[in-house]
């Protein structure tokens, strides 16, 4: 009989129960550790993008691109601005480095519209401005593999391939004389010294001729 | 009889509370790691130069003062690497016992070096454990080569213009300029030639 009348004391005090156990969770949100909030993505993903190799675009393909007038690629150069007015890729935003985070530059840099193909001297600092982009969760974001040294290396002034070298080495020599050419390095010396050196022995050739038959005129 | 009902139900969907908080506190699960800096604070830190080190300045630190660390695949580290340097590739970092290792570094305030195949592969490794709160890692500004069955290193100058860009395009293109105007002053040489080869035509008529 005890039994029966103590459950059903209990039974009539469960709201007060209930009640009491939700008060003593919600207070137990407020003693919870602070969670520290992780801005950006997470240290796991975040490794995985910056050992990929998949950032870098080649000199060759850029120029391609730019040769073609692909409207998707947006170059943005990450040196200092005096460097920028010295010598800039064509129609590069100068973008330093330390002002990477101004709100300004924002819409250049987090948008799904262009390929964003960063650069720099070598590629250190697009390397950097990479990553800190990268953590915010940015999208369509490249880096120039070797920079501008690699750029006039490869692009303006490229290596002439060995004779003994494939095929291919020489089409990509001639592509790049080409690409070099469009970017306003008119190396033409040597086409122009190859159309006088024609001319001359056609001329040569003719008198030669006329000498012949002055000759037999006066031998008569 | 129907309030009864009405009470039960009440109950029944309390409980049902209870458990769903139950259930989401057991199943948190806090990030192992977390970013202690904040994109701002990097950008800094990446702008003031105090994270590079290049060869000279790492002689003048004393030998108890620092770790270096190879960044590189285990492969290459195998082949080579510089005296006393441990290997923790890139990818590796996030392992709790490398972790284990950088905290060691962080409490006895010894500095991390880190060197990959060049500054920018170190780069990578530095800016993950900078932002993950570990202040004392630092780039050594090296290229690293295994040439000749020998391990070398040597300085790497950061981030310089191979040569003056502006220059190279002005001379190139004064260069193209030159060669147009080229064709226009030669044709009064190939003229000369002409008026020699008159000459000689005139000397056999003397000979007759």
């Amino acid at each position: 009989m005890s039994k029966k009348y103590k459950l059903k004391r209990l039974l009539v005090r469960r709201y007060q129960i209930l009640a009491a156990i939700l008060f003593i969770l919600a207070a137990g949100l407020v003693l919870l550790p602070k969670y520290k909030k992780n801005e950006g993505i997470a240290p796991d993903l975040f490794v995985k993008n910056i050992i990929s190799s998949e950032r870098y675009i080649s000199t060759d393909l850029l120029a391609d691109r730019l040769v073609n007038q692909d409207p998707t690629v947006l170059l943005i150069d990450t040196r200092s601005e005096k460097e920028f007015n010295d010598y800039a890729l064509p129609n590069a935003v100068n973008i330093p480095l330390k002002d990477l985070l101004n709100e300004n530059f924002d819409g250049y840099i987090n948008q799904d519209v262009y390929d964003v193909i960063l650069y720099s001297n070598e590629n250190f600092y697009a390397d950097q401005a990479w990553i800190i982009s990268n953590r915010l969760g940015y999208q369509n974001l490249y880096v120039l593999k070797g920079g501008l040294n690699e750029w006039f290396n490869t692009i303006i002034n490229p290596k002439m391939p060995e004779e003994t070298e494939p095929k291919e080495a020489f089409d990509l020599y001639s592509f790049r004389k080409a690409a070099g050419m469009y970017f306003g390095v008119g190396i033409v010396k040597s086409e122009v010294k190859k159309e006088i050196k024609k001319k001359k022995p056609t001329r040569k050739v003719i008198t030669v001729k006329k000498k012949k038959k002055r000759v037999p005129e006066g031998g008569c | 009889m129907k309030e009864l009902e009405k009470t039960k139900r009440i109950s029944i969907s309390a409980v049902l509370f209870l458990l769903i908080v139950t259930i989401a506190i057991l199943t948190f699960e806090k990030p192992k790691y977390v970013f202690e800096k904040n994109t701002e604070a990097i950008l800094n830190e990446v702008n003031n130069n105090n994270y590079i080190l290049t060869l000279n300045q790492l002689d003048s630190i004393e030998q108890s003062q620092y770790q270096v660390v190879d960044i590189r695949s285990n492969f290459e580290y195998s082949k080579g690497h510089i005296n006393d340097a441990i290997n923790i590739s890139t990818h590796d970092i996030l392992v709790s016992e490398n972790m284990d290792l950088f905290d060691d570094l962080k409490e006895n305030s010894k500095t991390a070096v880190l060197y990959g195949k060049n500054p920018n592969e170190a780069n990578s490794a530095w800016m993950l454990l900078y932002q993950l709160g570990y202040e004392n890692a630092k780039i050594l500004c090296v290229e690293t080569n295994y040439i000749d069955n020998k391990f070398q290193v040597s300085n790497h100058a950061l981030e310089k213009p191979a040569v003056n860009f502006a220059q190279v395009i002005k001379l190139a293109k004064s260069k193209s300029a030159k060669a147009k105007a080229k064709p226009v002053s030669k044709p009064t040489k190939s003229k000369k030639v002409i008026t020699v080869k008159k000459k000689k035509k005139r000397v056999p008529e003397g000979g007759c």
